[in-house]
């Protein structure tokens, strides 16, 4: 359900309660998850392969 | 979540948990910079002790108890410190467009950072981040009912948060009255 169609809470049952909370949820986790890493870690990353390599 | 071979090398493993290691770091300390400390900190952790995994075994709850010893023992470290949550999410946030929908989210991440923190790593280990009850007992350190507890507490607490701010008062003062209220609840 795109975040525009959600009903609002005040309307909403408590199994809709449920779910919208549950989406709420992993679109908050998935935008961070979907964003491209730093190059911090990058670099670090680049270091462990290096290293095991070795 | 990029999936990898249990086999791939550790780093290479690590590189495809690393997006989900900073999503549940930015969950826990609602602070970005925070987040990445906490996240480096998880992977160099994780890499010096990568002859204690078991290749095949439950990587992402490995990883996952990695980064929660690491947050509560830097919390126990700053518990001096006062903590401008709101002002580090604001931060966040200013960087993303502006939409709608990102009002919303940011009415939701305000109202998630006011529940009990107990309740709120349960709801984000299974609710956000997949675990099963099972996994999120196990890296909690608590039995499946407490976590299943927890769980649910949070969500009617959330739940309650929300319908007040959807309602009467829309304003950051309304929402923070309802958080107030809420922490003072469950304070009592």
């Amino acid at each position: 359900m795109a975040p525009s169609d959600r009903p609002p809470l005040t309307q909403a049952r408590p199994k809709q309660e449920r779910d919208l909370i549950a989406e709420n949820l992993r679109t908050l986790f998935d935008e961070t998850a979907r964003e491209a890493l730093p190059d911090r870690f990058k670099d670090l990353l680049r270091r462990m392969a290096e290293e095991e390599r070795k | 979540m990029t999936t990898v071979s249990a086999d791939a090398p550790f780093h290479v493993q690590l590189e495809a948990m690393a997006p989900t290691l900073r999503a549940l770091a930015r969950s826990l300390t609602r602070n970005a910079a925070h987040a990445d400390d906490l996240t480096q900190d998880t992977l160099m952790k994780a890499w010096a002790n990568r002859d204690r995994y078991t290749q095949g075994t439950n990587l992402r709850a490995w990883l996952f108890t990695i980064m929660r010893n690491a947050f509560y023992s830097d919390m126990r470290k700053k518990s001096r410190e006062v903590e401008d949550a709101d002002g580090a999410m604001s931060a966040r946030l200013a960087s993303r467009p502006t939409q709608d929908h990102v009002m919303a989210m940011r009415d939701f991440e305000s109202a998630l950072a006011t529940i009990a923190p107990d309740q709120r790593e349960a709801l984000i280990l299974v609710g956000a981040a997949g675990l099963s009850y099972e996994e999120a007992a196990e890296i909690c350190g608590c039995a499946v009912g407490t976590v299943k507890s927890r769980v649910n507490r949070a969500r009617v607490r959330l739940a309650e948060i929300l319908k007040v701010s959807d309602g009467a008062d829309m304003t950051s003062d309304g929402l923070m009255d309802a958080a107030m209220g809420a922490v003072s609840t469950s304070a009592s």
